[in-house]
């Protein structure tokens, strides 16, 4: 056999193989969506458990501490943890079950990477930014407005600094990993974008 | 009624492609109970896809593209964390070493080598691979993935210089 005659025994190799006799009905296909359906709304409702979590935790802050920045912040961060759950559910739902999977399958991908660039590139806008009024508030709020009693004023305000430094450090690289990975999708996009 | 039409599209199009479709499942996934969800996954794509369907493409054409395009969401969501490293045509065509010093006198053997390099495949070359190997000629697999003309050529071109090294001396057996 030539070298010339490989391709064609490959193609015959690979659509002569044995099938797996694997049936599906239509009535598999309807369960197949329910459970599908299901492990979405069971994804749902993990969010809305979490965001609840966040808003329970920020909402008894609004009773536990004094003052009135820090009763504020603690708002705020209520609705920003309501914001963030809602906007995780839309984005979710756009990848639940493809619409369009009818498309080129590179036009395709490229609206999935696309998709995925922009919620990343946008993360700040969407998943940090609703966190920072309230977080801002919260920590000048116990800058200001009440102290530790275990402390002295010196070491409290050192603390709330330090704090402060921790959780603005944390954004700032939550952000920017999310750049980053936004830059990669990017050049992926950009190489698809070549092949058409 | 328009369920009954969708229902005798998608009857139709498992009936004539279900092989097809079983062996493009077999290039995504290795693991067989897997390979059975991702099937199915498949099949509800095309069910769904069949109410939209208007004959803008062939039949062909519309269930390769909604089938690949299933398989790749449904392993883009099972790989979401841990991605496994994948090579590129390019990376196969280039690497001069065949798999193993011993003939292929087996043609299950030389199955499952092809099996292998497929499912090894990042996700466009696969589906390039998958479609040559189901005997599409260039321009359909053009159509089916939206590559140009030269894309399809060029990845055409190392799907052979790979076929020959990888399986051929090795001896792909002369299948009857």
């Amino acid at each position: 056999m030539s070298p010339e005659q490989s391709p064609d025994e490959a193609k015959n190799l690979w659509r002569k193989q044995p099938s797996e006799e694997t049936i599906v009905t239509l009535d598999n296909i309807r369960d197949r969506a329910e459970k599908f359906q299901s492990g979405i709304r069971r994804r749902n409702l993990r969010e809305y458990l979490a965001a609840l979590v966040v808003a329970v935790v920020f909402g008894s802050y609004i009773w536990r501490f004094p003052g009135w920045m820090t009763k504020t912040g603690s708002v705020l961060s209520v609705l920003a943890a309501l914001f963030v759950a809602w906007q995780l559910h839309k984005r979710g739902a756009a990848q639940a079950l493809p619409e369009n999977s009818g498309m080129p399958l590179v036009a395709f991908h490229r609206e999935e990477l696309v998709r995925q660039r922009d919620a990343l590139r946008s993360v700040g806008t969407w998943y940090i930014g609703p966190f920072l009024p309230g977080c801002v508030l919260l920590f000048l709020g116990r800058y200001f407005q009440f102290h530790a009693a275990h402390r002295t004023l010196a070491q409290d305000h050192q603390v709330i600094i330090m704090g402060a430094v921790v959780v603005a450090s944390v954004f700032g690289a939550v952000w920017l990993l999310n750049v980053w990975a936004a830059e990669r999708l990017q050049r992926k996009i950009d190489q698809l974008d070549g092949l058409r | 009624m328009k369920t009954d039409l969708q229902n005798e599209r998608y009857l139709k199009a498992a009936a004539v492609f279900s092989g097809a479709l079983e062996r493009l499942a077999r290039g995504y996934e290795a693991d067989r109970e897997l390979r059975k969800d991702l099937l199915q996954d498949i099949h509800l794509a095309l069910w769904r896809s069949m109410s939209s369907f208007d004959g803008r493409c062939s039949e062909r054409t519309w269930v390769y593209r909604v089938a690949h395009n299933a398989a790749a969401t449904y392993i883009a969501r099972r790989h979401r964390a841990k991605l496994p490293k994948l090579a590129t045509l390019d990376d196969l065509a280039e690497s001069c070493h065949a798999d193993s010093p011993e003939k292929d006198v087996d043609e299950q053997q030389a199955l499952r080598r092809l099996t292998q390099i497929v499912q090894g495949l990042d996700p466009l070359d696969k589906q390039v691979m998958l479609l040559y190997l189901e005997d599409l000629e260039a321009v359909d697999i053009g159509e089916v993935t939206g590559l140009s003309p030269g894309a399809v050529a060029t990845k055409v071109h190392r799907i052979k210089s790979i076929i020959a090294k990888r399986l051929h001396p090795m001896g792909v057996p002369h299948v009857t």
